[in-house]
């Protein structure tokens, strides 16, 4: 099943070339979309999952479609894929089949939210037993990074630097270093609230 | 002479290689090598010395043009600039015109 989901998502990245697209987790607040990027292993799903619980719509856990003109981030609700250990630290229910993949429904009924411009960005490092830090990170830096952590921005390079550009300029950005998903989740909450 | 082994001083004359992509956002500018396929981020002080190197200016005439406008000795402008024209260098970013 996970061979097939991968194929799936690699089918989703190739079929929207116009669109910038982020190895990455979404969720929306408030009508504003929050984009949860990092290296495999940061923590992106199981971020995205308690940020679901605590109310936040859902938008995607692994390839996050932006439209560069717009920013609206395209819902892609795939199924998340939760460990069973992140599913034990998210008091998760056992899965009758065992598997990591959590439909949204599961998380919240309702929880897939609509499309939303990207309004916030969180580069994601995982640091085990470590104390939730956010700080704050120049949009410049956020570029680098976001080009970086993208499935397709190295096929367009320098012709997409604007569009990039207009993504980013329109975010808050942060780099968050956790090992515990429910207290990013509420930290986050409250900077995005302030 | 090309390369990291060239020296880079005050008579030194430079400019910010054309064929790069560029964007700008707040006081920062992302840089984008094609033939690399490598980003660059340039912090607001490289920034300021970026947009001098028009290949017009040696490093020493620009310090002095910094330090008036900043009212810093000139020789501490000096020091800076050429501390971030060697990283620029470093990374080939800007081209050497002769000195």
């Amino acid at each position: 099943l996970n061979v097939l989901m991968a194929d799936v998502n690699r089918q989703a990245v190739a079929s929207r070339p116009d669109r910038l697209m982020l190895h990455g987790a979404a969720v929306s607040v408030g009508g504003s979309g929050l984009v949860l990027v990092g290296p495999s292993g940061a923590g992106k799903s199981s971020l995205a999952a308690a940020l679901v619980l605590g109310g936040a719509g859902y938008l995607t856990d692994e390839a996050v479609c932006v439209d560069m003109q717009t920013t609206m981030i395209d819902p892609y609700p795939k199924p998340l894929s939760l460990s069973a250990e992140s599913r034990a630290v998210l008091r998760l229910a056992e899965r009758p089949d065992d598997s990591d993949l959590v439909p949204p429904d599961d998380l919240r009924a309702g929880s897939v939210g609509p499309p939303v411009p990207a309004r916030a960005l969180f580069f994601l490092k995982f640091e085990p037993r470590g104390s939730t830090q956010v700080e704050p990170m120049s949009r410049g830096q956020a570029m680098v990074e976001l080009a970086n952590g993208s499935f397709n921005f190295i096929e367009h390079g320098g012709r997409w630097l604007p569009g990039l550009r207009d993504v980013v300029a329109g975010c808050r950005c942060w780099r968050v270093v956790t090992g515990d998903s429910s207290e990013a989740a509420r930290v986050i909450e409250e900077r995005i609230a302030a | 002479l090309t390369g990291p082994e060239r020296a880079i001083g005050g008579g030194s004359l430079l400019r910010a290689r054309s064929d790069l992509a560029s964007a700008e956002i707040d006081d920062e500018i992302v840089l984008y090598d094609d033939a690399e396929q490598r980003l660059h981020r340039l912090n607001s002080s490289a920034a300021t010395l970026w947009r001098c190197l028009d290949g017009g200016a040696t490093l020493e005439q620009i310090a002095a043009d910094v330090a008036e406008v900043y009212g810093i000795a000139k020789e501490d402008a000096m020091a800076g600039l050429i501390d971030l024209a060697r990283q620029l260098w470093a990374e080939g970013l800007v081209e050497a015109l002769g000195e």
